[in-house]
C-alpha cells in the first residue's frame, strides 16, 4: 500500500477536497483535509462537483424538491437548481479558502458539473499519482458515497478520508490499524506525519485474527518499531471482537485520525465503513 | 486722677452762641474750671480684667491632669445629642449648631463613638442576582458579620464547580449516556429515512440531495433516468413511477417534518441528563454553604434559586476552566459564574457596636451608592455586582455625620438625603452620580435606620427651618453648642483639663498653671466677657500650639504664661497691619482726633474695625451742628448711604430723646447735622449713638466736650446708656492713640455700665489705669455722660417742670425754646397778608 501524499513542490498530487451540492460540508472533513495538507506539506484542491444526476432529475416533468424541514416542496427546474448550486458552491468555497488561509495551506478551488467519480478521477489524474480524496459530506447510511467505485476508478489516489456525522475532532491519538507486517512501517510513518499536524501521539493497533500467528507478528512489529520507542503498539484480538467493537474502543480512547486499509478486516467494504465512521469522533483515512 | 478735679460747685453756664453758629469745633476750648458733680467714678484696675490665680488651680502643670474628653460645659447640647441618638424614630435626626472651631465636631464624634460602641451591631447587607429579573437585583439582610462568610463560601463553591462540573460532563458515564440519547434520536430518525431510502431503492427510485432539500427520480442501473428516456416510456409506466415517487415524497416529508419534535424530545432528554449530572456536583458544592445559612431564610432561598439556576444552565459549565480562570477575579469576569456571586454592600464585625461614618464631601453617589458603569468595550451590562455602597449604607444602623453647609449646597445631594430619610430606605438611583451608569438597573431598596447628624451653624439652621419645609420634620433635634461657658472655679478647672487634652492630642509640652491661667484669661477675652470663657477649642488649641513653639524657642521645659502671652502677642502682631496703618494716620495728623482740650459739638466716638478674624478699635471724630429748623436731625452717613439701618435707627432715637426730654410743650424747631468725620466706609451699629447724642447736646448747650475722653455706648429714648460689643478693643484703640501721643493722665473712655462685666482689657491698659494714667468710666445715663464730658451739672427738672438754667439741660431747654419762639415769629410774619 502507499500512503504517500505528494508535497507541494512535487507537482505530483495533492489533497482533493470533494464538495457537493448535498448540504454543508462537514467541519471535521475540511479540518482533516487541512491537517493532511499541513502534515504532508501539500496543497488542497477544493473541488465542487455539481452532480449531473441532479440536473437529470430537474429535467424530469414531475421533478419536485422537498425542503429539509419537510414542510415545503416546490417544482424543481434546472434553472432553479443551477442558481441554488451556484450560490451554494460560492459560499462553500469561500469558507474553505478562508480556513485554508488561516491554516497557512495553499488551496485552489474548482467547480465542475459531472459524475462525481469521473470528476474526481479526472482531477486526480491531472495532478499526479499521489492524491488523497477527502469526502466533504458526512458519510452515512442510505447515502452511498461509492467508496469501492472511487477506489476502483480513481487510480491516482492513495486513499480516501471520510468522516461520520458525529465526527468532531482531528486532535487526539492517531491510530494506524494494521493487519499485515508489510504495512506497518508505511502506515506508521503516515500516522507520525499526521500526528505532527494534529498534536496527538501515534499508536499502532494490530488486529489479529489468528492466535497462533499473533506472537510472531507482534514480535516482528516490535522489532520494526524498535527505532520508534514513542509509538505504542496495541494488539487487538479480532477473534472475539467485531469491527464495531474496535470502533467503540477507538472512540473511548478519544482517537483523532484513524488510518485503516479499505478492504481489510476493519473496513472490508463501503457498507462496513459507514457504521465505523458513524461511531468514530474523528476522520477515517482509508488507504488502499 | 481726673475725677478728682470735679467738684460739686456749680459753675456759671458758658455764654450761649448765636443759633446759626453754635458749634466751633475748630476752636479748642480749655477744660472748664467749673466742675459738675460727683458723677460716675472711674473703674478700679481690678474691674478691668478678671485674672486667674494660678495657685488656685491646684496643679503644677497639665501633666498632673486627666485630659478632658469631649467638650466641657455643653451639657445641654450633649443631652440633646444623646436624646436624638437614642430615640427610636427616623425623623429625629440631629442638627448640631455651634460656631466654627468650637470643637463641636470632635465632641460629636467622641460622643457618637461612645453611644455607638454600646449599641447593637446592625445587620450586614448584600446584593445578589435576581434570577427572575436581573434588572432588579435583590437586597438581602444577614446577621452582622456573616455577609463576608457567605461571599467567601460562594466563591469557594464556584471555584470547585468550575472544576467539578466540566469533569462531570467529560466523564465517560455522561458521554456514554449522551451518546445513547443521540443515537436513539438519530437512530429513530435515520432509521425512518433509511426505510424510505430502502423502499425507494427497491422501487428503483433515487433519493438525491440538493442544496436546499431532497429530490426523487427514477433510477436505472444506479443512475437517474434521463428525461428523454423517461418520456419514451409508456404512459402507464410513467404514471406508475410518478405515483410511487409522489407517495415516497409524502413519506419523506412526514419524516422530515417530524424531526423537530423528535429533536425536541432529544433535547429534553439531554436536559434531564444534564440536570441529573449537574445536580449531583452542584449539590455537593453548595450543601455545606446552604446548611451554614439555613437560619437566614432569604439567603437559603437565594442559594436554592442559585442551585436551580445552575442546574438549569448546567451545560454552560461543560467547558473546563484553568486554575487561572478560577480565581475570584476571573470568576467575577466569567458570565457563567458572575451571576451567582455575592456583592457585599456592608459588613460589620459582630459585637462591634453601631457604625459611625462621616461623609464630608458628599455627592449623590457617595451618599446613596451608585452603579458603576460597565466598560465601554464590555459586552456585558452593569449588573448587581456593579452596585457600590454609599455613606448611608455604611452608617445604616448607626449614625452619619455630615457637614450641613456642604450637603445643602447641592440641591441634588440634599434632596437625595431627605428622600432617603423620609422614605426610610436607601434607593440607588442607577442613573445618578456616575456618567454612563446603567439606568436600567433597579436594585431593591435597603431599609434605612439611621441618625443623621448635621454639623452647622445657627445661621444655616434657622435659614433651613425657614426655607425648607422638610427640614423641621426631619431634623427634630437641635443640639445647640454654646460659644461660651460660665466662668467659675469648676469651669476653670475643667478648662485646665481641656488644655491638658489639647496638649495630649498634639503631643505638646505640658503647660504650667500660670500658663493655663493666662489661657483662661485669654478665653474670657475672646468671649468678650469677664464672666464667660470662650470654648472655641480650635482657637485655644492654636494658641497652645503656638505657645509651645515659643516655649521651645525660649528653651522652656514647660509652656509658661510668658509663652502664652508671646503667642497671643505674636498672633496679634501678624494680623494687625491694618491697625498700625490707622494708628499711624492718627499720629501723623492725617486722621483728625483730638486727645486733649474741649470743643463744642465735637466728640471722640469709638468704632470697631474688623479685618478678617482680627478686630480693633479706633477713635472717630463725631461732630454736630444745630440751627433753626423744622425738626429734623440729618444723619449725613445715612444721607450718603454710608449709614447702616442700625446706625440710622440710633440717630432717630436721639430725636425721640430730644423731643421727650426738652420739648414737651414747645415745637422742636431744630435742625441738626451729625457726621462721622473722615469716615469713608459704611458705619453700622448703634454703639456710637451716645457719642452722637453728646455731640448734639454739646452743640445745643454750647458746652464744650472734653476731647481727652472717648465714648462708646448706645442710648435709648429715655436717655439710658446701653451695652455695646467690642468694648475691650474700643478702649484699647483709644488708649493706643493716647499712648502714641503721650498719656496726659486725664484721658479715658466712657463705656456703658452694662459693659463692665465684659471688660477683659490688655494688661498694659490695666496697668495704666492702676497707675492713674488712664481712666474708664461706666455710665448708666446720658446725664452722667454729659456731666463727665462737659464738667457741668447735667441738671434735673424742678417742680415747675423746667431744668435749672445753669445746668447743661437747662441751657438746651432754653436754646430749644428760643428756636421755637423764632420759628413762631417767622410763622406769624409769614402769615400776615401783604400790604
Amino acid at each position: 500500500m502507499i500512503t504517500h501524499v505528494a508535497q507541494a513542490d512535487e507537482q505530483r498530487g495533492r489533497v482533493v477536497l470533494w464538495l457537493g451540492a448535498s448540504g454543508e460540508p462537514q467541519d471535521t472533513a475540511v479540518e482533516a483535509a487541512l491537517c493532511l495538507a499541513q502534515a504532508f506539506q501539500s496543497e488542497i484542491e477544493s473541488l465542487f462537483i455539481e452532480d449531473r444526476q441532479l440536473f437529470d432529475l430537474a429535467e424530469l416533468p414531475f421533478a419536485r424538491e422537498i425542503s429539509l424541514s419537510g414542510r415545503r416542496s416546490r417544482v424543481l427546474s434546472a434553472n432553479d437548481l443551477a442558481r441554488d448550486i451556484q450560490s451554494h458552491a460560492s459560499a462553500v468555497q469561500r469558507r474553505v479558502m478562508a480556513r485554508a488561509r488561516a491554516a497557512d495551506v495553499t488551496a485552489k478551488t474548482r467547480v465542475v458539473r459531472a459524475e462525481p467519480v469521473t470528476a474526481l478521477a479526472q482531477a486526480c489524474a491531472e495532478n499526479g499519482p499521489w492524491n488523497v480524496v477527502t469526502v466533504g459530506s458526512p458519510i452515512r447510511r442510505g447515502v452511498e458515497t461509492g467508496l469501492a467505485e472511487l477506489f476502483e476508478a480513481v487510480h491516482a489516489t492513495t486513499g480516501i478520508v471520510v468522516a461520520g456525522p458525529k465526527a468532531r475532532r482531528t486532535h487526539g491519538p492517531v491510530i494506524a490499524v494494521v493487519e499485515e507486517l508489510e504495512r506497518v512501517v508505511p502506515m506508521m510513518r503516515a500516522a507520525e506525519r499526521i500526528a505532527t499536524a494534529t498534536g496527538g501521539d501515534t499508536r499502532i493497533w494490530l488486529l489479529v485474527h489468528d492466535q497462533s500467528h499473533q506472537d510472531w507478528i507482534e514480535g516482528q512489529i516490535r522489532l520494526a518499531l524498535g527505532a520508534y520507542a514513542a509509538i505504542k503498539l496495541e494488539v487487538v484480538d479480532m477473534t472475539t471482537r467485531s469491527a464495531q467493537d474496535v470502533a467503540r474502543m477507538m472512540q473511548r480512547e478519544g482517537a483523532g485520525f484513524v488510518i485503516a486499509r479499505f478492504g481489510g478486516r476493519l473496513a472490508p467494504e463501503e457498507a462496513d465503513v459507514v457504521p465505523l465512521a458513524e461511531t468514530l469522533e474523528g476522520p477515517l483515512f482509508l488507504v488502499r | 486722677m481726673f475725677f478728682k478735679r470735679l467738684t460739686k460747685t456749680k459753675s456759671a453756664p458758658a455764654p450761649l452762641q448765636p443759633a446759626e453758629d453754635t458749634a466751633r469745633p475748630d476752636d479748642a476750648i480749655p477744660v472748664p474750671a467749673l466742675q459738675a458733680n460727683s458723677g460716675p467714678q472711674p473703674l478700679g484696675a481690678s474691674d478691668l480684667r478678671r485674672t486667674v490665680d494660678s495657685k488656685s488651680l491646684g496643679f503644677k502643670t497639665t501633666a498632673d491632669l486627666e485630659p478632658a474628653e469631649g467638650l466641657i460645659g455643653q451639657d445641654r447640647a450633649l443631652k440633646a445629642l444623646d436624646f436624638g441618638l437614642r430615640i427610636r424614630a427616623r425623623d429625629f435626626n440631629i442638627f448640631v449648631l455651634g460656631p466654627p472651631a468650637s470643637g463641636k465636631s470632635t465632641a460629636v464624634r467622641a460622643h457618637l463613638a461612645k453611644v455607638a460602641a454600646a449599641s447593637a451591631t446592625p445587620s450586614d447587607w448584600i446584593y445578589v442576582n435576581n434570577f427572575d429579573d436581573p434588572r432588579r437585583p435583590r437586597a438581602i439582610e444577614l446577621p452582622a458579620g456573616r455577609a463576608k462568610a457567605l461571599s467567601k463560601g460562594m466563591l469557594a463553591a464556584l471555584h470547585e464547580l468550575a472544576a467539578t462540573l466540566p469533569a462531570a460532563f467529560d466523564a465517560e458515564d455522561y458521554r456514554a449516556r449522551r451518546r445513547a440519547i443521540d443515537e436513539e434520536f438519530r437512530g429513530s430518525h435515520e432509521d425512518a429515512l433509511d426505510a424510505v431510502y430502502a423502499k425507494a431503492a427497491q422501487q428503483n427510485i433515487a433519493v438525491l440531495r440538493t442544496p436546499l432539500g431532497f429530490g426523487m427520480a427514477p433510477m436505472h442501473e444506479g443512475k437517474v433516468v434521463k428525461s428523454e428516456v423517461f418520456n419514451q416510456l409508456p404512459e402507464s409506466m410513467r404514471r406508475d413511477v410518478e405515483t410511487r415517487i409522489t407517495s415516497l415524497q409524502a413519506e419523506l416529508e412526514r419524516i422530515l417534518s417530524s424531526a423537530p419534535k423528535a429533536d425536541k424530545r432529544r433535547r429534553e432528554q439531554l436536559a434531564e441528563l444534564n440536570e441529573e449530572v449537574a445536580r449531583h456536583a452542584i449539590e455537593d458544592a453548595l450543601d455545606e454553604l446552604s446548611a451554614s445559612f439555613s437560619d437566614v431564610a432569604e439567603v437559603a432561598k437565594f442559594l436554592a434559586d442559585a442551585e436551580d439556576d445552575m442546574i438549569a444552565n448546567a451545560a454552560r459549565f461543560a467547558t473546563p476552566a484553568t486554575e487561572a480562570e478560577r480565581t475570584p477575579a476571573a470568576l467575577a469576569e466569567d458570565p457563567r459564574f458572575r451571576r451567582y456571586m455575592i456583592n457585599v454592600m456592608v459588613s460589620h464585625e459582630s459585637d462591634t457596636g453601631a457604625p459611625v461614618r462621616e461623609e464630608m464631601s458628599p455627592t449623590t453617589g457617595s451618599l446613596s451608592g451608585y452603579v458603576e458603569p460597565a466598560p465601554q468595550s464590555a459586552a456585558q451590562r452593569a449588573d448587581f455586582l456593579a452596585i457600590r455602597p454609599g455613606a448611608l449604607h455604611g452608617a445604616n444602623g448607626g449614625a452619619l455625620i455630615l457637614d450641613a453647609r456642604r450637603i445643602t449646597s447641592s440641591t441634588a445631594v440634599w434632596e437625595a438625603l431627605k428622600r432617603a430619610l423620609k422614605s426610610g430606605e436607601i434607593r440607588i438611583d442607577a442613573a445618578s452620580g456616575v456618567p454612563g451608569a446603567a439606568a436600567s438597573l433597579d436594585p431593591d431598596p435597603i431599609p434605612l435606620a439611621i441618625k443623621v447628624v448635621l454639623l452647622g451653624d445657627a445661621d444655616l439652621f434657622y435659614r433651613l427651618r425657614q426655607d425648607d419645609p422638610d427640614f423641621a420634620g426631619l431634623f427634630k433635634v437641635q443640639a445647640d453648642f454654646d460659644e461660651t461657658i460660665d466662668r467659675n472655679k469648676d469651669n476653670d478647672a475643667a478648662y485646665a483639663r481641656l488644655v491638658a487634652s489639647i496638649v495630649k492630642r498634639h503631643e505638646l509640652k505640658p503647660v504650667d498653671a500660670a500658663g493655663v491661667a493666662r489661657l483662661i484669661e485669654e478665653a474670657a477675652r475672646i468671649a468678650e466677657d469677664s464672666e464667660k470663657l470662650s470654648i472655641e477649642v480650635g482657637l485655644i488649641a492654636d494658641i497652645v500650639r503656638e505657645a509651645d513653639y515659643w516655649s521651645d524657642s525660649a528653651d522652656h521645659k514647660v509652656t509658661k504664661a510668658e509663652d502664652v502671652a508671646r503667642a497671643i502677642e505674636e498672633r496679634t502682631r501678624r494680623a494687625d497691619r491694618a491697625r498700625d496703618d490707622v494708628q499711624e494716620s492718627v499720629e501723623r495728623g492725617i486722621m483728625l482726633v483730638d486727645t486733649k482740650g474741649s470743643k463744642v459739638g465735637q466728640i471722640n466716638g469709638l468704632s470697631l474695625v474688623q479685618k478678617g478674624g482680627f478686630s480693633f478699635g479706633r477713635p472717630a471724630r463725631i461732630t454736630a451742628r444745630v440751627h433753626l429748623g423744622q425738626g429734623r436731625v440729618t444723619d449725613i452717613e445715612r444721607e450718603v448711604q454710608l449709614g447702616g439701618p442700625l446706625h440710622s435707627k440710633g440717630v432717630m432715637i436721639l430725636w425721640g430723646y430730644l423731643a421727650g426730654r426738652y420739648a414737651q410743650d414747645v415745637p422742636l424747631a431744630l435742625a441738626a447735622t451729625l457726621v462721622f468725620e473722615q469716615s469713608y466706609g459704611t458705619v453700622e451699629g448703634d454703639s456710637a449713638s451716645s457719642a452722637e447724642l453728646f455731640a448734639l447736646l454739646s452743640a445745643l448747650s454750647d458746652a464744650p466736650v472734653r476731647q481727652d475722653l472717648a465714648v462708646t455706648g448706645s442710648v435709648n429714648q429715655w436717655g439710658e446708656v446701653q451695652a455695646v460689643g467690642g468694648v475691650n478693643e474700643k478702649i484699647e484703640g483709644f488708649f493706643d492713640v493716647c499712648s502714641a501721643r503721650g498719656i496726659t493722665g486725664t484721658q479715658g473712655v466712657i463705656i456703658p455700665h452694662a459693659n463692665r462685666q465684659h471688660l477683659m482689657l490688655r494688661e498694659d491698659v490695666v496697668k495704666a489705669v492702676k497707675d492713674g494714667r488712664f481712666s474708664i468710666y461706666a455710665i448708666k445715663t446720658a446725664d452722667e455722660g454729659l456731666a463727665l464730658l462737659t464738667g457741668l451739672e447735667a441738671g434735673q427738672k424742678g417742680a415747675d417742670g423746667r431744668f435749672g438754667a445753669e445746668t447743661v439741660n437747662g441751657r438746651i431747654e432754653a436754646r430749644l425754646r428760643t428756636f421755637a419762639e423764632r420759628a413762631r415769629s417767622f410763622s406769624i410774619e409769614g402769615s400776615k397778608p401783604a400790604s
